[in-house]
């Protein structure tokens, strides 16, 4: 197992104040009886209790076991064990060089683990009938919502969407608690986002008339969905927030492809932490999304490296692209580098999402790898194209960074295309006069 | 289809569906798109929106554009990737106190500058946003020499970057417009700033707004310029004596004090003059000795004049005494050395009037007198810490040791237990605030053995003082050695910041 890079475990770190406890744990002071092999760190750091905690970190399919109390995952301890091996702390002639004897707590987390593992897809037969009672159950909720909603849509519609707008901010939240009640938490986010939508945004009218659009066609196809295919209702159901079971995508077909990690976005709205992965396959040339979700205090996985090439083999989730992909094993670095896919202008990009949107009508955003686009700052910051074309950035991009490393210099891009703007995520070329190294992936 | 070509459409579909269908039908869809058949216009005005915001999506053109002007090559190699790591920390996870961490930004930015070097592109941002808040950082930012740190900082007007590498701050001068719209409370440090880059420019802009301002500002700017006070401030001091504040005169004459070709000053000389008489030595006294003999008669009662130039009552004790205290703190001291023709150590023995020798050393604190400060630091008892920064550089570090030893001798006699701030236990560890860094390694054992016993009231000096002058050898003195627990932090903190600086300097090597 290659050592990671300091980079890499700051990375995994759920927040800043836990990998700043880690970095002053990192030092050999607190340490007893580490180790390092392939699989497994293990080692014992003395914190403020008589018994030293025990600390395990499993490298290969990133996981951690601390006997400590703390509920950060993970903990700082296994944060510092992993930045102390990161530098090389835990080699043969390292500060901390154990033996090869791996640590008995280490070997039995190790073991359930992977007994864990094995054990838990065939685990349990549920009850079919039961589990047929429940469906019925819930299709008849959220066949009620969708109908209540577009009563709501029609009394919107009536009414006129100023009168909406001079609503407060409890109506929408209402009308939202509602349709969580019905089990649409989709339907339900985005009539709730609109309450804070209508008085911030400037252009509040037409995006108010869109969302009422769009929630009005997901009415009409929710009304026809015993006409729809798999593929279409797999769509609908990530629309309304009624999710296919891990288990139904997993027994789906599978893909085993090389991918490469194009880049990755993480966003936390305070409730929920949520990490897009995407990633091409050398053989399909699909683009899918990893979607991994974390609340509280619980971490995200870890991300995988942006410009890694993986083997590994994916199910996909029903609906149409770009799809939703699930990791069937652990990937493993592939034996050739998977090549970037074209870059494309910005008014072939928007061609190749106008494609997409013909069969997945609730699209809300698509990779793109753009040529040759250059950052301007002056507000509304934009990537314009070679072609002299721009798009807007997002209100979340981080406009400055991308600025300092790419000096306003044209550069090729992999970005999250949502609505009328991109979100930059990876720069994949860039002259030398950016000083950005060479044939090098760098998140941005 | 494409919603551009339908903008009229579009337009009224969303009037009609900002009033509502009850008040206005939806518009009729453009010939050839497919709606559902309905009568009810709410719903269709619905399908129609279902359409348009779909219409508007798969639309979507980019805007006509052109590319900004890019940033000029980096004409110097970067930085080193240790060098690198280290300026990540610093500005991402500081291993050390926030008040250590602008220090060891400029350490490195002046390593980084030394050694022709850029830093890596992507911690400008960071560098910026800190130098904008940070004056000190800013000005070590700006003697960088990178091309993309420049065209960074003119691209965003939330950051502050002086010019070129050697250029002053270009946002100094403020105008009298600018001055006059500043709040009271802002005006202090705009004035302190503006004196330092031009003490005739900052005095104007006191008198601008001297005729509107309240007293207790007059008497706040009058604070300011008493700092460093300018022979071009003479004027507007003078007229301060007239104030009809007693505060602000109380600063005028404060101001005033400090400077020794003052008109004011001249009129102190006057009056002391009238009480001096130097006898000379003659004859066979002469050879004995060849001090003057100075005699100096008692103050009377000062007049209106006196009184205005700041001649005052006593709190306590005697009022000639203090008079005399007054008038010759007010006269400037090269009046002595030319009446008696000796030097500032024959003047002090030859006066011995304890009154006069009080104000010839507060004289030397007003005028700022190295000279003096240095004849007189051996001749007066417990002469005064701000001397330090007066006397000779290579003395000021055995004066202040001496006082560091007195001092811990004398508190081990007193043995008192008492604790309380630097300023009010005048301790010999506030001399060493007057002592300008980086110290020597002599000195800098003493100061950290005694931290290290939390004595002589070394504790309560401020850790960046401790951190950024300690001589880097000097801890040598800590090894195995136990911290008294009053202090441990505070040598836990200085200790982490020569680390961190040790850790730049090798790094840049």
């Amino acid at each position: 197992m290659d050592r990671w890079s300091r980079a890499q475990v700051e990375r995994v770190a759920p927040d800043t104040a836990v990998l700043a406890a880690a970095r002053k744990l990192a030092t050999p002071g607190p340490w007893s009886g580490c180790g390092a092999n392939e699989v497994l760190l293990w080692g014992r750091c003395q914190g403020s209790g008589r018994t030293p905690y025990q600390v395990s970190v499993d490298l290969v399919a990133p996981a951690w076991r601390c006997t400590c109390p703390s509920r950060k995952v993970p903990c700082k301890h296994a944060l510092a064990l992993l930045l102390l091996w990161s530098q090389g702390a835990l080699e043969p002639g390292g500060t901390l060089a154990g033996g090869d004897e791996v640590a008995d707590f280490a070997v039995g987390w190790s073991a359930r683990r992977s007994a864990r593992e094995s054990v838990a897809t065939p685990g349990r037969t549920p009850d079919p009938q039961a589990q047929a009672a429940r469906l019925q159950r819930r299709l008849q909720l959220m066949d009620a919502g969708v109908e209540e909603l577009a009563l709501w849509l029609g009394d919107l519609a009536r009414t006129g969407l100023g009168a909406a707008r001079a609503r407060p901010g409890s109506w929408w939240d209402q009308a939202g608690a509602r349709l969580v009640d019905a089990q649409l938490p989709g339907l339900a986010q985005t009539v709730r986002d609109l309450g804070s939508d209508v008085v911030s945004r400037e252009d509040w009218s037409e995006h108010l008339l869109a969302v009422t659009g769009r929630l009005w066609a997901v009415v009409r196809a929710w009304r026809r969905r015993t006409d729809l295919d798999a593929d279409q209702l797999g769509d609908l159901r990530t629309v309304v927030g009624w999710p296919v079971p891990r288990d139904e995508v997993r027994a789906g077909p599978a893909t085993a492809d090389d991918w490469l990690v194009l880049g990755t976005h993480r966003s936390d709205d305070g409730r929920l932490q949520q990490q897009r992965t995407w990633l091409h396959g050398r053989r399909t040339g699909e683009t899918v999304q990893l979607l991994d979700f974390a609340a509280g205090g619980a971490g995200l996985p870890l991300p995988q490296t942006t410009g890694a090439s993986l083997t590994a083999t994916l199910a996909c989730y029903p609906g149409h692209r770009p799809r939703r992909g699930l990791l069937l094993d652990e990937p493993r670095p592939a034996d050739t580098p998977v090549p970037w896919p074209t870059p494309r202008t910005l008014a072939e990009a928007l061609q190749q999402r106008a494609d997409l949107l013909v069969h997945q009508p609730w699209l809300t955003v698509c990779l793109v790898h753009l040529a040759g686009v250059a950052l301007r700052t002056d507000p509304p910051a934009r990537l314009v194209d070679r072609e002299g074309w721009s798009l807007p950035l997002t209100g979340d991009a981080d406009v400055w960074s991308l600025a300092a490393r790419t000096g306003g210099h044209p550069v090729d891009l992999v970005a999250e295309l949502t609505g009328a703007a991109l979100r930059p995520l990876t720069v994949t070329g860039a002259p030398a006069v950016t000083g950005l190294p060479a044939g090098a992936a760098v998140v941005v | 289809m494409s919603a551009g070509d339908h903008t009229g459409w579009q337009a009224a579909l969303v009037s009609a569906a900002l009033v509502g269908t009850s008040r206005r039908p939806p518009p009729p869809p453009p010939a050839g798109w497919p709606l559902p058949d309905t009568d009810r216009s709410e719903q269709r005005l619905l399908d129609s929106a279902a359409l348009w915001q779909a219409a508007v999506r798969a639309g979507l053109t980019p805007s006509p554009d052109s590319p900004a002007a890019p940033a000029p090559p980096e004409r110097h190699p970067l930085a080193p990737a240790e060098a690198d790591q280290l300026l990540r920390l610093l500005l991402e996870q500081p291993p050390v106190p926030a008040v250590l961490v602008a220090p060891l930004l400029r350490q490195w930015l002046g390593a980084c500058a030394e050694h022709r070097l850029v830093p890596d592109a992507a911690r400008l941002p960071a560098l910026l946003d800190r130098a904008t808040r940070d004056r000190s950082v800013r000005a070590a930012l700006a003697r960088v020499d990178s091309a993309r740190l420049r065209w960074l900082a003119a691209a965003n007007p939330d950051w502050r970057l002086p010019e070129g590498p050697e250029e002053e701050d270009p946002a100094g001068a403020t105008s009298e417009q600018d001055w006059a719209r500043l709040p009271a409370s802002a005006r202090p440090a705009v004035l302190r700033r503006e004196r330092a880059a031009d003490p005739d420019h900052g005095r104007e802009l006191v008198e601008s707004s001297w005729g509107t301002d309240r007293a207790r500002e007059r008497a706040a700017l009058l604070a300011v310029l008493a700092e460093q006070p300018h022979p071009g401030d003479a004027d507007l001091l003078e007229r301060a004596l007239d104030d009809p504040s007693s505060t602000v005169r109380a600063a005028a004459v404060a101001a005033l004090g400090r400077l020794p070709g003052s008109r004011r000053a001249r009129r102190m000389t006057e009056r002391l003059a009238a009480l001096v008489t130097v006898h000379r030595a003659r004859g066979l006294a002469r050879l004995r000795s060849a001090l003057p003999l100075v005699e100096v008669a008692r103050p009377g009662e000062p007049d209106e004049s006196g009184v205005r130039d700041g001649l005052d009552e006593p709190t306590s004790g005697s009022r000639t005494d203090h008079w005399l205290t007054q008038l010759t703190a007010g006269t400037p001291l090269s009046w002595w050395t030319e009446q008696l023709g000796v030097g500032p150590a024959e003047v002090w023995r030859a006066v011995t009037e304890p009154a006069v020798r009080q104000g010839l050393v507060e004289a030397t604190g007003l005028q700022q007198d190295a000279g003096w400060a240095t004849a007189l630091w051996e001749l007066v008892d417990r002469p005064p810490a701000s001397w330090l920064a007066l006397v000779p550089a290579e003395q000021r570090e055995r004066h202040a040791l001496q006082r560091l030893r007195a001092d811990t001798a004398r508190s081990a006699a007193t043995a008192g237990r008492r604790r309380g701030t630097l300023a009010a236990r005048q301790v010999g560890a506030e001399a060493l605030l007057h002592v300008p860094g980086p110290w020597g390694e002599e000195l800098s054992r003493t100061v950290l053995d005694l931290l290290a016993r939390a004595e002589a009231g070394t504790g309560a000096l401020p850790v960046e003082v401790l951190a950024t002058r300690l001589h880097p050898a000097a801890r040598a003195v800590l090894t195995d050695r136990v911290v008294a627990r009053e202090t441990a932090t505070l040598v836990a903190h200085v200790l982490q910041y020569q680390s961190a600086s040790d850790s730049i300097r090798e790094a840049f090597r």
